[in-house]
């Protein structure tokens, strides 16, 4: 899913969710771990070579299980959590499901000295069990009505191109270097939140693509190419003029972000796509784009 | 059924299941195929009164 956090409460939000798989998950980390102390004693205190690399082998299969089943769950809490959201990609609960089943049924009749169907029946009631306790993997699409005439997979590629030239904005404000770099930082992490609150408010309601278009093409990328275009200039040397030039851009850039965020709620499209014009022209006239 | 009671049945299955094969496996010496007497039940007999 394309949804790379940019905002300080979306990494957090981000940071919670990966926290809380880890937890959700744990006990399928755990569990394996007598299978450390086989491979100790098989090694160690019996000299036995091959029952160390089996242990550890069964030991692998488990945590590659328990991995795909917590990146599973987070993905699942991801799409939960998003009024847009696609459910693409591998069903990492069920492929994480099959594995743990595997490595049980493996486990239990290799070195539990169960016979084979008893072995079948204990990974199927860990598979059940998984089922149970962390659902099935997410699927489809929600938050697109069939009436907006917008897919899902249109409302979410734009929002990750988007988030993506947000992304590409910070990355170039990382490179800023000088005394004023700190302030300027600042300022573009605010017009990042500003800019982030207009994605949600598609996100929020994906018939405002339309209306927003423009502003995600045109006013993003003007912001991206003029943050990447000021970035590689103050590397190669600084101008007080350039840098005041720059900065009164960002202000700019925020009080239209903020404005067109009202604007948006209001559903006035032509006065934001006129705004969207001044800006621009602007910034070709400041020889900042 | 709740959903609450379906995931505390999951749960207990879960460590039912792999907590039995993984601690069954751990306890039991060697591996099936591999090492010799595997699975085999040993008794220990008493020696024989010397006295």
């Amino acid at each position: 899913m394309s949804s790379q956090p940019l905002t300080a409460p979306e990494r957090r939000a981000a940071t919670a969710r990966s926290l809380g798989s880890t937890g959700a998950a744990i006990i399928l980390y755990l569990l394996p771990l007598p299978l450390l102390g086989k491979a100790f004693y098989e090694l160690v205190l019996r000299g036995r070579f091959t029952g160390f690399v089996l242990s550890l082998a069964l030991f692998a299969l488990f945590i590659l299980g328990a991995e795909l089943m917590r990146r599973g769950i987070t993905k699942s809490w991801d799409f939960k959590s998003r009024k847009v959201a696609l459910a693409g990609g591998p069903p990492l609960k069920s492929m994480g499901s099959i594995v743990i089943g595997v490595a049980t049924v493996l486990t239990a009749f290799l070195a539990g000295d169960q016979a084979l169907p008893a072995s079948i029946a204990i990974g199927l009631g860990a598979i059940l069990g998984l089922f149970l306790t962390y659902g099935l993997d997410a699927r489809g699409a929600k938050g697109v009505s069939a009436d907006s005439g917008i897919s899902a997979e249109e409302v979410q590629a734009a929002l990750a191109e988007a988030r993506g030239r947000l992304g590409a904005i910070e990355e170039a404000g990382k490179r800023l270097t000088g005394s004023a770099a700190y302030e300027l930082r600042q300022k573009i992490r605010d017009v990042m939140a500003a800019a982030a609150k207009v994605l949600h408010l598609i996100e929020e309601d994906p018939r405002d693509l339309r209306r927003a278009r423009k502003f995600l093409n045109v006013y993003l990328d003007s912001a991206k190419t003029v943050t990447e275009n000021y970035a590689a200039s103050a590397e190669k040397s600084h101008s007080p003029e350039m840098e005041a030039k720059y900065r009164a851009v960002l202000d700019d850039l925020k009080k239209t972000c903020d404005e067109q965020y009202v604007k948006l709620l209001e559903n006035d499209t032509l006065d934001l796509d006129a705004q969207i014009e001044v800006l621009k022209t602007r910034l070709t006239r400041e020889g900042l784009s | 059924m709740s959903i609450g009671f379906l995931r505390f049945l999951g749960v207990l299955l879960i460590l039912g299941s792999i907590g039995f094969a993984t601690v069954k496996g751990s306890i039991t010496g060697g591996f099936r195929y591999i090492t010799p007497g595997f699975g085999q039940v040993t008794h220990v007999i008493a020696a024989p009164d010397r006295s």
